[in-house]
């Protein structure tokens, strides 16, 4: 049973606007892969980024969507890339988020930074309106509690992450913010946007990979009526198997067999046999 | 070493908060509410946070000190664990934290005053029978000595209750607070031993055994009580030879008057705990070798267990006196 070739998530851009969008539809050649009433979708192999739209609601929504569009599979990892106000950073500073607030709820989440932030980290808060007092030392913004929340039920939260480009701050009003602004903000970016990216591809590669391939599996489905638990138990054993006996041929000895029972008796008695290494 | 330190807006201005700030000046620092806003949301990965864990200081509030489990205990009656720390700076393959929490985030409540009360009122409770404190069940008791001072606080206070005994379970050579301190005599330093090969392919981060071995020389010459802690129990085919050989090395430089209690325990795991660890590291050889569930635990397979168990006890017993082994089998 060969195992599974190594398998690198593919990156999940959300952005809310296309000036936010742009940069990253050149910079990656990403192109238009479809769309809906509500969201564009552009992709290259391994990326995906869906325009949102602006607020937490469609923010939520579009992971949603684009996770379905993309297969459903899970933890792959995900960036939210748009602009955000804060009282003193300067204008085109990028900021990964370390704590998202969703001031309405007064609920938090923390994005775990589990490699070294090539960018300086903030508190990002999500506001229902453009802020313009700028009350507290943190990024406000209008996405990124929707995005990290719905990302969460699809992903861990280690390849979740916020980036913040500052779009505005008590010396350059809301009011200045053009959609040429935000685009050369995000393209000054690029750079700091990709490596982001990197860090957080390679981190998902630590993630477990073993797996039984789904022809192979599908096969012992073919051959036996397994019930959901015994389906359980055939996985768990197979994955066994794979790992203490990787060139294992058990495929003849099982054919002789009628009942999965018996299949998963000989599975077992296979693994206890086997000389036990560290 | 830590990036990222949270806070409980509680605690911040905590002097052991303040201390532990101190000693990482270039950590982000992140507020929270309560620590369970970190450390407890689903959508986490042990293993990936294992790469890279932050630090989270936190007050405990309540259940500062539990009852141990029946069948675990070095010869007293009425035995308490207490956790100063939840998670490890080690990463032992074998470790049951792994399947219990979601996050490899280390957490450090501060609030050391009302785990003392809590021990004292249970020492007063007690009266003049002997009590058991084990420290070392949800994380090492003195790896993070240099961040928590945990020991420079609670020693003194066990010098001050000879009924009481305190147990540091460690894998760690963090000893120069022990060594620079007169020894307290209820206090049992227990350093957990596995064979060197073992250790190699199964204890990630952990300093070697010939390291621990000299550590406990140190504490032996200094007066120091000593336990043995065989635990777990690790089967493979050269399992006998590697442990008659890593009881040859301790035997050698252990002396048996200087320790006061040995023991041993098979490797074990809540059936739940098995599955999260499984789904942690499929690849492991430790969990897909031949364990099999009884009674909601997953162990070695019966006649394996049984094998193993007999072989290292007679063993074992031939360096050690039978009044201070406490072979643990829950």
């Amino acid at each position: 049973m060969p195992p599974k070739k190594l398998m690198m998530p593919d990156i999940h851009f959300v952005t809310a606007l296309p000036c936010e969008a742009q940069p990253l539809i050149e910079f990656y050649r990403l192109k238009p892969a479809g769309r809906s009433k509500s969201f564009e979708i552009y992709e290259a192999p391994g990326k995906h980024l869906v325009l949102s739209g602006v607020g937490k609601i469609r923010a939520a929504e579009a992971v949603r969507f684009l996770h379905e569009f993309a297969g459903k599979i899970r933890d792959q990892a995900w960036l939210n890339v748009g602009i955000g106000g804060h009282p003193d950073l300067k204008i085109g500073e990028g900021v990964l988020a370390h704590k998202i607030t969703d001031q309405k709820l007064a609920k938090s989440w923390y994005p775990p930074l589990v490699f070294e932030a090539p960018s300086r980290t903030e508190s990002v808060v999500t506001v229902e309106r453009a802020e313009n007092k700028y009350g507290e030392s943190c990024v406000y913004e209008m996405e990124a509690s929707g995005f990290y929340e719905a990302a969460c039920r699809f992903s861990t939260a280690e390849l979740i992450h916020c980036y913040k480009i500052i779009s505005d701050n008590r010396e350059s009003s809301t009011k200045k913010v053009s959609a040429a602004l935000v685009e050369r903000l995000v393209r000054q970016n690029l750079e700091m946007i990709d490596e982001i990216v990197k860090k957080i591809l390679t981190l998902a590669q630590a993630l477990p990979h073993a797996e039984i391939p789904a022809h192979e599996f599908q096969k012992f489905l073919e051959r036996w009526h397994f019930t959901v638990t015994e389906q359980h138990q055939l996985r768990r054993l197979l994955l066994r198997l794979q790992t203490l006996e990787p060139e294992a041929e058990i495929w003849p000895e099982l054919q002789l067999l009628t009942k999965s029972k018996d299949v998963l008796n000989t599975l077992k008695d296979r693994i206890n046999s086997l000389p036990v290494a560290l | 070493m830590i990036d990222t330190v949270y806070i409980e807006k509680e605690i911040e201005s905590h002097p052991r908060t303040k201390e532990v700030c101190e000693r990482f000046p270039k950590a982000r620092r992140v507020f929270c509410e309560r620590y369970g806003e970190v450390f407890n949301p689903n959508a986490q990965n042990f293993r990936l946070q294992k790469q890279k864990p932050a630090l989270i200081l936190a007050k405990k509030f309540d259940h500062f000190i539990l009852k141990t489990q029946k069948g675990y205990g070095i010869g007293g009656d009425h035995n308490f664990y207490f956790s100063h720390m939840l998670n490890c700076l080690y990463d032992c393959r074998y470790c049951f934290l792994q399947g219990m929490y979601r996050s490899a985030h280390f957490v450090f409540f501060v609030n050391y005053e009302d785990f003392e009360h809590a021990i004292e009122k249970q020492i007063k409770e007690a009266g003049s029978e002997e009590s058991y404190f084990f420290s070392g069940y949800d994380c090492d008791s003195l790896a993070f000595e240099p961040v928590t001072g945990f020991t420079s606080h609670f020693l003194p206070l066990f010098a001050r209750h000879p009924k009481a005994w305190l147990e540091l379970r460690t894998k760690s050579i963090q000893i120069k607070p022990l060594l620079e301190m007169k020894p307290v005599q209820n206090c049992v330093i227990a350093f957990s031993l596995t064979p060197t090969e073992i250790g190699a392919a199964l204890e990630a981060k952990t300093p070697a055994v010939t390291k621990r071995l000299e550590a406990m020389e140190k504490l032996q010459e200094r007066g120091w009580k000593l336990g043995l802690r065989f635990d777990p129990l690790i089967y493979h085919a050269q399992y006998q030879e590697q442990y008659e050989r890593l009881f040859r090395e301790v035997f050698k430089k252990i002396k048996i008057p200087s320790v006061h209690s040995v023991s041993l325990g098979p490797f074990r795991l809540p059936k739940q705990g098995y599955e999260t660890m499984f789904k942690l590291y499929p690849e492991a050889k430790l969990f897909a070798g031949p364990l099999e569930e009884r009674k909601g635990m997953v162990s070695y397979a019966q006649k394996i267990e049984e094998e193993m168990l007999n072989f290292i006890t007679s063993r074992l017993l031939e360096y050690v006196p039978k009044n201070i082994f406490f072979p643990c089998l829950i």
